[in-house]
C-alpha cells in the first residue's frame, strides 16, 4: 500500500499547492491561485472529504477531484458508489482536472472505464484503485487541445540512498511536446518552451527517498520521443534519466521507474560507495590488512597492492579521513600512524606515538590520537595514558596531554577533546577501572576536567569506557563493558554542549551514527542464563532520549534485512554507516581466524551485498566522491 | 621387543624386560642411549620432534617456549613424566620442554594414550598421550666434565659425578646471547633483522639416589631469559614489546616399589615449587606493562597395588595432588586445587591375546577467597587389546580423557571464566607391530576427536579476551615408524599422514571441515647413525608439509626441510670431541607464524671423563 499512500500524498501536494493562497479569497482561476484550501492533510491518508465554503478537507483514501475555480464539482472516491460524470465535466472557465478527466463509463471499487470525448479517439482502459493516474491542466479544457493529450508519461522516482526534496522537473524531447498547450503534471507554475521542446514544472518540495518515491505524470503527444528527464533537488543536485526512442502511444500510460541518486551540483554529494576497511588480523601475527570496498566489490590486501614491499603491520585499530586527500590509520601493535592517499598510496608515517589507539580531527589541520603508553615523543613520561596532537603538515607530534589510564575513544567538539578512559587493560599497573571522560582544551592541550560517570539509577560508577565511540553533533555514544563480572555493561550518551549524560543499561560495543542523527549500536554481553555471548542491535535517538530495538530507518520503519542478518552473525565486529550515502555495513568476524564477512545494506535497509574480507574486520571509513574528483 | 633393537640400549633392556611384553600393546616410540646422545639437539623437544605424530610448537631460539602436540590433540593433552611422576603446571597446564636438557636423560619415550604396564599410578592414565623421560642411573663411580661453545654466543658447562650404582649429581650452566638473524621476503615485505631479547641463561643442579626399590631425585632449575614478541612491522627499534622472565623450578621426588609373590606395590611422592617472575616494565615497552610473580606448589602422593595372576592382573591406584597458585595479578587471589584420582584396571593375558581396561575417577575442587568453579567429578575409560602371532602383533585401543581447565583458564582477571567445562578427547587406534632382529616396524591408524576445546577469543577488540569452550576437531591419521640396524648403521624413520578437520561450526562454510590450523598433512623424519670405532656420526632430517595458520587461503606456512648433523670422536679414552650443526641449509623455518627460528648454528663440545 506504499504506493497508494504516496499517491494520496501526491494528490494532497497538488491541492496544497493549488491552494497556497487559500486564505486570500482570490480567484481560483489563472493557474496557481485557488479559493479552496485543504486542511488536515498532514501526511496521513485521509478518509473523507468535506467541502465547506472555501475550506476543503480530504479524508478519503484514493480520491481525486474536479473543480473550476469556485466550486469543486466532484470528487471521486473509488470506493464510494455514486458519481455522475456529466455533472462533473463542463466547459467553463478554468478547470482543474485530474486524469481521467472525462467520461467515466463505468467503475467499480477497483477499476473504472473512461471515455475520452470530443475529437479524441475512443479509449478504454482499466485502472486499479491503487494506481489512479493523474494529470492536470492550467488552461481551459477546450484549449488544451485534446488531440495532443494522448499519452501520459508516468515517472516514479526513487533515490538509491538519499533523502531529497524535488524542486523542479524538466522534460525535454526531440519532438514537439504539446503544441500550444501547456501541460502540467501536478500543479503550480508550468512553463513550456517550444524552441527547446522542454516542459519545466516547478513543484513544491516533493520528498523522495529510497522508501518514499515521488510520481509525476506528464501528458505528452503520442509520438516516438527521445526524452530527457531532469529532477532538481532543493540543494541544487540533479537527477537525470534519458529515454531513447520511446514509442508513446495514444491513449496509453507509459510508466518508467527511476532509481538513482541525485548527482552533486555541490561537491559533497556522493553516489559511489567507497570505503576503507581495516582487518585487525591476529595479534602479533603482523597480518593486519586494509581492504577497499567500491560499489559492492571488495579488494582485500589493498594497501600492500598499492604499496609494493609494504604491509600495514600488526593490529590496525582506527581509520579516519583527515583531509580530502589524506587518510590516517592507527596501527596499534606496530606503533605507527600510517598516512595514505584516498587511492591507497602511502604518504608518510608517524612513529612517535607508541600503543596508539583511536583518532579524531579538529578541522584545523591537527590529528589527535589516544595512547595507552606513558612515554611521549616530546620527552614526557606520564603515569597515565595520553592524547597526542599531530600537525598534519609535518606529521610530527606537537603537544600531548595526560589523561586517564588506557584512554580509548576520542572526539572533538567546540575546541575541546573528549577522551574515554578505560583503566582496564594493564592488570599489573596497580589501578582499577576508570569511570571518567577527560575534557581537554584542544588548542592548549591542557586538561580542563574529568567528568566522572555515575549511573543515576544505581549510584554506581560506570566503568571501563572501552570500545568504539561515535559522535553525532554534540552527542557521543560511549560503551562501558563493565568489569566482565559483577558490574554490568552500559551505554553512555554524553552531551558535549553541557557535559551531561544519560546512562542506559545495555552495551554499545560497536556503534555508528545514522543518516538521521541517531546512533546504531551493537552490544555484546555475556548471558549467564544461556552461557553464551548475546548481541543486541539498538537505535538510539540521543536528542529525544529514545531507544528502539533494531535498526530504525529514517522513515520510521525498521530494517528487516538488518535484523535477519544480525541474528545470523556469529561474532559481530563492526557496524558502520556511510555518512555520505546512508549505506550500512555490518561485519562478522566469525571464528576470528578466518575471513570475516561484510554485509552491505542500502539506505532502505535492504541487504544488497555480502563480501568476504580478511580476519577481524573492525574499523571502517567512507570516502566521499570529492576525494576522487581529480583522479 | 622394542628395546632389543635400540642401539646400545642394554641398560634399559634389562630394566624393561618385565614391561616389554605388555608395551607392544600400545604404540610406543623411544630414543635412548647412544642414539639419543648422538642427536644434535639441545633440549628434549628436539628429540621428540623425530617421533611420528608429534609436532613441537617452538617460539624460536633457545629461550623460546617449546611444547609438544601429539596427534593434533593439543598441547595440554600430553602428560610429561620424569621417572614416572608427572610434571604439572596448574597455572597454564603446559610444560615447556625447552627447560629440560637431554644431557642427563637415558631415554625419551612417547606412548599414545597411556603406557600399559603394571604399577601405574592413577595420574599416568590422566592424559591423552604420555611422554616419559628416564633419568640416567648411575653405573659406576665416575666424574665427567663437559664444555661447549656454539653460535650466537652460546656457552655451556656441565659436571656430572656418580658413585657406584647409587648416587649421581649433576650441575650445568648455560648462557646464550641469542641475537640471531632472521628475514622475511614477500611481495609486501622485505624485512631483515636481528632477533633481539632472545637470550637465555640457566643453571641446573640435580642429584639422585637409587637402589633396587627406591628411586629418588632432587632437581633445581633456574633461568633468566628474554621473551621476544612476534616479528611485526615497526619503523625502528625505538619501542618494542620487551618482556623478560626469570624462573625457578624445583622438585624432590621419591619412588618406592616392592613385590611379594604375586603382589606388587609402589609409592610415589613429589613436591615441586615453581616460581615465575614475568616482567614487562621496560621503558622501551610502551605496550602492556606488567610485572607479576607467580608461585606454585605441587604436593603429590600416589599409591598403586597390583595383583598379577597367571592370566589376570588387577591394579588399583589412588592418588592425591594438592596444587596451589599465588600471584600478584590484579584482581586474582590465592587458589588451592585438590585433585584426587583413582584408577582401577584389569588386564588379561592368554596365548597371544592381551586385553587391558581401566576406569579412571577424577575429582577436582578449587578453594579460594574468590568464587571458585564447581567441583568436577568425572569417570573416564580406556581399553587396549592386542593379539600376537609370531613376530606380528595387531593392536587396538580406545580412550576417553579430558583436561581440566587450568587455574588461568578459570580465574585469570577478566579473561578467566568459572564455568568452563573440561576439554574432552576421544581416541581410537588400530595398528600393528612387526619385529624381527634388527628391524622393527609400527603402523597405526587412528581417529581422534576433541570437543569443548578451551580457547581464548577476543571479545570486543584486541585487548579484550575471554576463555570459552569452543571447538570440535577430528583427526584421522596414520603413524609409521621403523627402526633398523645394519652393521655399524642404525636408522630411525617415522612419518605421519594426517587429516585434521575443524567441525566446530556446521553453519559456516568458510571454516567447517577446513584443515585445522598448524596441522601438516605430512610430516616425516629420519635419523641415521653410524658408529665406527671411536667415531660416531649422526645425520637427521625432517620434513613438514605446509600448514594453515588461519583459515584464509593465503595464510599458509611453507613446507620445510631441516637437516641436522653431529659427529663425535673419542680422541683419547678420557676425551671426546663433538661438532654439531643444526639447520645445515639455513632454512630458518617458522613453526609459529612470525616467530622465526634461528637457522644454521654450530656447537663444539668437549667431554672429559675423569
Amino acid at each position: 500500500m506504499n504506493y497508494s499512500k504516496s499517491l494520496i500524498l501526491f494528490a494532497a501536494a497538488v491541492l496544497v499547492c493549488a491552494c497556497t493562497k487559500a486564505g486570500s479569497g482570490s480567484d481560483f482561476s489563472g493557474g496557481a491561485a485557488a479559493k479552496v484550501s485543504i486542511e488536515s492533510l498532514a501526511g496521513s491518508a485521509a478518509t473523507k472529504t468535506v467541502l465547506s465554503g472555501n475550506s476543503l478537507s480530504w479524508e478519503e483514501s484514493d480520491c481525486f477531484g474536479l473543480g473550476n475555480g469556485t466550486t469543486l464539482y466532484k470528487y471521486i472516491n473509488v470506493s464510494a458508489d455514486s458519481f455522475s460524470p456529466e455533472k462533473a465535466v463542463r466547459k467553463a472557465d478554468t478547470y482543474y482536472t485530474y486524469y481521467p478527466y472525462d467520461r467515466i463509463l463505468s467503475y467499480s471499487s477497483s477499476s473504472f472505464t473512461v471515455e475520452i470525448p470530443a475529437r479524441q479517439s475512443y479509449r478504454e482502459g482499466s485502472f486499479g484503485a491503487g494506481e489512479l493516474p493523474m494529470a492536470g491542466s492550467t488552461k481551459d479544457i477546450t484549449s488544451i487541445g485534446f488531440k495532443h493529450i494522448m499519452c501520459v508519461f508516468d515517472v516514479t522516482i526513487n533515490t538509491r540512498t538519499q533523502f531529497k526534496n524535488i524542486r523542479q522537473i524538466r522534460l525535454k524531447s526531440n519532438k514537439p511536446l504539446a503544441g500550444t498547450a501547456t501541460v502540467n503534471a501536478i500543479d503550480c507554475s508550468v512553463s513550456f518552451s517550444q524552441e527547446t521542446n522542454e516542459i519545466v514544472i516547478d513543484t513544491p518540495d516533493v520528498f523522495v527517498s529510497p522508501e518514499a518515491g515521488a510520481r509525476f505524470m506528464i501528458v505528452v503527444p503520442p509520438e516516438t520521443h527521445t526524452l530527457t528527464l531532469t529532477a532538481v533537488s532543493d540543494n541544487g543536485s540533479t537527477l537525470t534519466a534519458k529515454y531513447k526512442n520511446l514509442p508513446l502511444k495514444r491513449s496509453t500510460i507509459y510508466s518508467v521507474n527511476v532509481n538513482k541518486d541525485f548527482v552533486a551540483a555541490d561537491q559533497d554529494a556522493t553516489v559511489n560507495e567507497r570505503l576503507i576497511l581495516l582487518n585487525e588480523g591476529n595479534w602479533q601475527s603482523n597480518n593486519g590488512m586494509v581492504s577497499f570496498i567500491e560499489n559492492g566489490t571488495i579488494t582485500n590486501g589493498w594497501f600492500r597492492a598499492k604499496n609494493p614491499g609494504m604491509n600495514i603491520g600488526d593490529t590496525p585499530e582506527d581509520v579516519l579521513l583527515v583531509r580530502d586527500d589524506l587518510v590516517a590509520i592507527s596501527v596499534n601493535w606496530s606503533n605507527i600512524i600510517q598516512y595514505i592517499k584516498p587511492t591507497g598510496e602511502a604518504v608518510a608515517q608517524t612513529e612517535d606515538i607508541p600503543n596508539c589507539r583511536a583518532m579524531c580531527i579538529d578541522g584545523e589541520g591537527y590529528l589527535y590520537i589516544t595512547s595507552y603508553a606513558h612515554e611521549t615523543a616530546l620527552g614526557e613520561n606520564y603515569n597515565h595514558g595520553y592524547v597526542a596532537k599531530v600537525d598534519l603538515g609535518s606529521y610530527k607530534v606537537v603537544a600531548t596531554c595526560e589523561v586517564g589510564y588506557e584512554p580509548e575513544g576520542v572526539a572533538y567538539y567546540d575546541g575541546r577533546l573528549y577522551v574515554a578512559n578505560t583503566g582496564g587493560y594493564s592488570f599489573s599497573e596497580d589501578h582499577g577501572f576508570e569511570n571518567s571522560i577527560s575534557v581537554v582544551n584542544a588548542s592548549t592541550m591542557k586538561k580542563i576536567k574529568d567528568v566522572g560517570i555515575v549511573n543515576p539509577a544505581s549510584g554506581e560508577a560506570v566503568i571501563n569506557l572501552y570500545g568504539e565511540m561515535s559522535q553525532c553533533g554534540p552527542f557521543l555514544c560511549i560503551n562501558s563493558p563493565g568489569n566482565y563480572g559483577s558490574t554490568p555493561p552500559a551505554t553512555i550518551i554524553f552531551d558535549c554542549s553541557d557535559d551531561t549524560y544519560t546512562v542506559y543499561d545495555f552495551p554499545c560495543t560497536y556503534n555508528t551514527v545514522t543518516m538521521d542523527d541517531k546512533f546504531l549500536a551493537v552490544g555484546s554481553s555475556f548471558s549467564y542464563d544461556t552461557n553464551e555471548y548475546t548481541y543486541s542491535l539498538k537505535t538510539i535517538d540521543p536528542a529525544e532520549g529514545i531507544v528502539y530495538n533494531g535498526y530504525r530507518l529514517p522513515s520510521g520503519t525498521f530494517s528487516k534485512d538488518a535484523a535477519t542478518v544480525f541474528s545470523q552473525m556469529k561474532n559481530p565486529y563492526c557496524v558502520y554507516q556511510n555518512p555520505y550515502t546512508g549505506h550500512l555495513y555490518m561485519c562478522d568476524a566469525r571464528s576470528y581466524v578466518q575471513s570475516g564477512i561484510v554485509y552491505e545494506f542500502d539506505a532502505r535497509g535492504d541487504k544488497i551485498n555480502q563480501m568476504n574480507c580478511y580476519i577481524n574486520p573492525g574499523h571502517m571509513a567512507a570516502l566521499p566522491d570529492r576525494c576522487f574528483k581529480n583522479q | 621387543m622394542l628395546q632389543s633393537v635400540l642401539p646400545a640400549a642394554d641398560t634399559i633392556e634389562q630394566a624393561s624386560v618385565t614391561a616389554r611384553r605388555n608395551e607392544v600393546i600400545v604404540p610406543r616410540q623411544a630414543i635412548a642411549g647412544e642414539q639419543l646422545q648422538a642427536l644434535s639437539t639441545s633440549s628434549v623437544a628436539d628429540a621428540l620432534k623425530f617421533f611420528s605424530g608429534v609436532q613441537i610448537k617452538d617460539y624460536g631460539g633457545l629461550g623460546g617456549q617449546k611444547t609438544i602436540n601429539v596427534r593434533s590433540l593439543g598441547t595440554q593433552h600430553t602428560g610429561v613424566y620424569i621417572d614416572g611422576i608427572r610434571i604439572t603446571n596448574c597455572q597454564n597446564g603446559t610444560v615447556d620442554l625447552g627447560k629440560y636438557s637431554l644431557a642427563n636423560m637415558e631415554s625419551v619415550e612417547l606412548f599414545n594414550a597411556n603406557k600399559v604396564s603394571p604399577l601405574m599410578t592413577a595420574s599416568e592414565y590422566a592424559s591423552a598421550s604420555t611422554v616419559y623421560f628416564t633419568t640416567k642411573r648411575p653405573e659406576k663411580t665416575a666424574l665427567k666434565a663437559i664444555v661447549s661453545a656454539g653460535s650466537f654466543k652460546t656457552v655451556r658447562a656441565q659436571l656430572h659425578g656418580s658413585y657406584k650404582k647409587s648416587f649421581f649429581g649433576d650441575v650445568e650452566l648455560m648462557h646464550s646471547c641469542g641475537n640471531y638473524p632472521f628475514s622475511y621476503h614477500s611481495a609486501w615485505e622485505d624485512t631483515t633483522g636481528i632477533r633481539r631479547n632472545s637470550d637465555v641463561t640457566f643453571f641446573r643442579a640435580e642429584g639422585g639416589y637409587f637402589n633396587d626399590k627406591i628411586r629418588s631425585h632432587i632437581y633445581l632449575y633456574s633461568s633468566e631469559r628474554g621473551l621476544p614478541g612476534g616479528v611485526v612491522r615497526r619503523l625502528s627499534d625505538k619501542f618494542g614489546d620487551v618482556g623478560r622472565e626469570a624462573d625457578v623450578n624445583t622438585f624432590a621426588q621419591f619412588s618406592y616399589s616392592d613385590s611379594w609373590g604375586r603382589h606388587q606395590l609402589k609409592y610415589n611422592a613429589r613436591y615441586a615449587f615453581d616460581y615465575l617472575h614475568a616482567n614487562a616494565r621496560f621503558l622501551e615497552n610502551q605496550f602492556v606493562h606488567y610485572e607479576n610473580r607467580y608461585r606454585q606448589q605441587d604436593l603429590y602422593n600416589g599409591l598403586v597395588y597390583t595383583y598379577s595372576g597367571p592370566h589376570l592382573s588387577l591394579a588399583f591406584s589412588p592418588d592425591l595432588r594438592l596444587s596451589d597458585l599465588s600471584c600478584d595479578v590484579y584482581g586474582m587471589q590465592y587458589v588451592l586445587r585438590t585433585d584426587f584420582k583413582a584408577v582401577a584396571s584389569a588386564s588379561y593375558n592368554t596365548g597371544g591375546l592381551k586385553a587391558s581396561a581401566s576406569l579412571l575417577f577424577t575429582d577436582i575442587k578449587d578453594h579460594s577467597k574468590m568464587t571458585t568453579a564447581d567441583r568436577m567429578r568425572r569417570l573416564t575409560p580406556a581399553a587396549h587389546l592386542s593379539y600376537s602371532f609370531s613376530r606380528l602383533t595387531l593392536r587396538a585401543f580406545y580412550k576417553t580423557i579430558f583436561r581440566a581447565p587450568t587455574l588461568n583458564d578459570l580465574y585469570y582477571t577478566q579473561v578467566g571464566r568459572r564455568d568452563l567445562k573440561p576439554e574432552y578427547t576421544e581416541q581410537f587406534n588400530l595398528g600393528l607391530s612387526y619385529n624381527i632382529p634388527n628391524l622393527q616396524l609400527q603402523l597405526d591408524a587412528y581417529h581422534n576427536e576433541v570437543w569443548d576445546k578451551i580457547v581464548c577469543i577476543p571479545q570486543g577488540a584486541s585487548y579484550n579476551w575471554r576463555m570459552l569452550n569452543y571447538g570440535y576437531v577430528t583427526t584421522n591419521g596414520v603413524d609409521l615408524s621403523a627402526r633398523g640396524r645394519y652393521k655399524e648403521f642404525s636408522l630411525l624413520v617415522s612419518g605421519t599422514l594426517q587429516d585434521v578437520r575443524d567441525l566446530s561450526d556446521p553453519d559456516d562454510p568458510l571454516s567447517y571441515r577446513h584443515e585445522f590450523l598448524y596441522s601438516p598433512k605430512l610430516s616425516a623424519s629420519a635419523i641415521l647413525t653410524w658408529t665406527h670405532r671411536r667415531f660416531t656420526a649422526s645425520i637427521s632430517h625432517m620434513y613438514c608439509s605446509r600448514r594453515y595458520w588461519t583459515y584464509v587461503e593465503e595464510d599458509q606456512l611453507a613446507a620445510y626441510h631441516c637437516t641436522d648433523a653431529k659427529i663425535q670422536y673419542a680422541l683419547k679414552k678420557y676425551l671426546t670431541l663433538s661438532l654439531e650443526c643444526n639447520d645445515i641449509f639455513d632454512i630458518r623455518y617458522e613453526v609459529v607464524q612470525r616467530w622465526p627460528l634461528p637457522g644454521r648454528r654450530f656447537a663444539l663440545t668437549a667431554v672429559l671423563n675423569i
